[in-house]
């Protein structure tokens, strides 16, 4: 089979995403739902991801956990195709950064995205036009959940009421990959455990949600795999199973972990 | 794809100027109102007091139309930045679409936005200019209908500036067709400046281009257009191609200055292509490296 240049790891001379010569497990394409192979990014002389690669298993509920300014926003906007210049190999669902991965993968920034010239309703289309996975009908019946009227103007609403519409949209759709970025950041305690139902229930069968948060206690019993960050690299990537046999909680490993940066959190 | 994204372009710009464009249509309408009546019935005063209003809705008129352009101009490139590179970035730039569609897209919507402030601009010019010519050329009785040839007087100032050049004045389609011609490259004109601007504000997107903070889209803005124009002005001068037109609408080419000049005296005309048309030809490679720092280059940092 031929490689292409650039999918060459130069220290090994074999493929980044090829298995280890003594593994008898034959990967297809779509096993893992992130490959990360010697990922770098800076901004300025801020090393922010120095150099790591991880595979994520496809399927997975996955906390990235980490403290702040670990990378996990980066992290999140390069699989999003959000950040470009950086330097390593990054695949989702087995497909480069692009197109292809881009109509996969629903992504929710923490960030409010919408124009504030848009009516709720105008969200809606807009996700409709772009998007062929985006069930619409789901999408009424959320902002019927969440008491969104439907010709309100995104500029009149309340931070949280955008983020719950932004919510909503993005978990409407019917992607092979969800990328939040801390969809439990901005809203108070009593509607963490609606927004939690509604991304838990209504992700799409054997889809994989990288969800990132600081609130490991709230959410550690719905992951099934953690990926720790910090300091620039992968401190952890295991699936929770293998957490649990230590007898400690996530959000103890954590601390564990992360060590005196969670002071810094 | 790219037409959804158009719709979305023309959509954002248009609800920033949608008001002054109502507001200019309002104007325009009292303005031909008071065109119209006739106020002599009222006496002089009546006549004084509509002559006034024409003078002074005519230059909120023109006032308004200059504060459209203006408008346009800030919502086009507001909206260009707002969109790919801000907070709404988020969603733009995740879109399952590649650069070249997303930037050809704020392109088209961009360009006509601004080729109709301009057009906009320009009638609301030529309504007030028509509402002053009548009063100073005393028709202020809106019974004569010499009155409203705008088509004569527009006419009559073409001519007057030809002959003020030295020149003979040609045949009626000649002139037609240099209008067009100039009008054309007016459009192509807008069409390279708003890409130059778009390109300008991803540049300044671009590692290390972004380390200069909000001056950064002008500089690269007039570092560009200076290039640009600088190649064109010298491919002009190496290489000089005119279109000669005679009054059958029969179009030839020729390399030779002194021709062109030749073909003014015997009242043809003749139009040099080379500048904007290699200005055109050079957009398509600012293009390409626009949409390629997109694809490739540029972070959404918002």
């Amino acid at each position: 089979m031929d490689y292409r240049p650039e999918d060459i790891n130069p220290e090994t001379g074999r493929p980044y995403y090829a298995p280890p010569e003594d593994d008898v497990v034959i990967y297809t394409r779509n096993t893992f739902a992130f490959k990360v192979r010697n990922l770098s990014k800076s901004y300025g002389d801020n090393l922010v991801l120095d150099n790591i690669s991880f595979d994520i298993p496809a399927g997975r509920i996955v906390g990235l956990l980490g403290p702040n300014g670990c990378g996990k926003t980066t992290l999140i906007k390069i699989l999003a195709g959000l950040i470009n210049d950086y330097t390593g190999l990054v695949k989702v669902d087995g497909k480069r950064i692009g197109i292809a991965s881009k109509s996969h993968t629903a992504y929710l920034p923490d960030k409010t995205f919408f124009p504030g010239r848009f009516r709720t309703i105008d969200c809606i289309d807009y996700f409709q036009d772009f998007f062929t996975d985006f069930n619409r009908e789901k999408a009424l019946d959320f902002m019927d959940r969440f008491g969104i009227e439907r010709n309100q103007k995104v500029q009149t609403m309340s931070k949280g009421m955008q983020e719950k519409l932004q919510l909503l949209t993005v978990m409407a759709r019917e992607a092979d990959i969800y990328l939040l970025d801390e969809p439990l950041g901005g809203v108070d305690p009593a509607a963490r455990s609606v927004i939690l139902d509604i991304i838990m229930n209504n992700y799409k069968e054997d889809a994989t949600v990288l969800l990132s948060t600081h609130l490991v206690n709230d959410l550690e019993t719905s992951f099934d795999h953690v990926l720790m960050l910090g300091k620039g690299s992968v401190l952890v990537n295991t699936g929770i199973d293998n957490l649990r046999q230590t007898g400690k909680s996530v959000e103890e490993i954590f601390k564990e972990v992360i060590g005196d940066a969670w002071e810094v959190d | 794809m790219l037409g959804k994204l158009i719709k979305n372009g023309f959509k954002s710009n248009l609800s920033a100027t949608f008001t002054i464009y109502i507001t200019m249509l309002i104007m325009s309408v009292v303005l031909g109102a008071l065109i119209l009546f006739d106020f002599t019935s009222f006496g002089t005063n009546g006549a004084v007091a509509a002559l006034v209003s024409k003078l002074v809705v005519s230059a909120a008129l023109c006032v308004t139309s200059i504060v459209s352009v203006i408008l346009t101009l800030v919502a086009v490139f507001g909206d260009f930045s707002r969109s790919m590179y801000g907070t709404e970035g988020h969603l733009t730039m995740a879109l399952p679409v590649r650069g070249s569609a997303l930037l050809l897209a704020k392109w088209i919507s961009g360009t006509l936005c601004v080729i109709i402030s301009y057009l906009v601009f320009y009638l609301s010019l030529i309504f007030c200019a028509f509402s002053v010519l009548t009063d100073l050329s005393g028709y202020i009785n809106a019974g004569d209908a010499a009155s409203y040839n705008v088509y004569a007087i527009a006419w009559q100032f073409i001519t007057y500036a030809i002959e003020a050049s030295g020149k003979i004045i040609p045949d009626e389609s000649i002139i037609f067709t240099m209008v067009n011609l100039y009008a054309f490259e007016g459009a192509v004109r807008v069409c390279i400046f708003v890409l130059l601007v778009f390109f300008s504000i991803t540049l300044a997107h671009v590692r290390p281009f972004n380390k200069i903070k909000k001056l950064g889209p002008i500089l690269y803005f007039f570092a560009s257009f200076a290039v640009v124009e600088g190649i064109s002005k010298l491919v002009s001068a190496m290489v000089k191609v005119y279109m000669l037109i005679d009054a059958n609408y029969a179009f030839t080419f020729t390399l030779y200055e002194s021709e062109a000049n030749l073909a003014w005296s015997y009242g043809l005309g003749a139009y040099p292509i080379t500048g904007v048309y290699c200005s055109a030809l050079m957009s398509i490679a600012v293009f390409l490296v626009t949409a390629y720092l997109i694809d490739r280059k540029v972070n959404v940092d918002a």
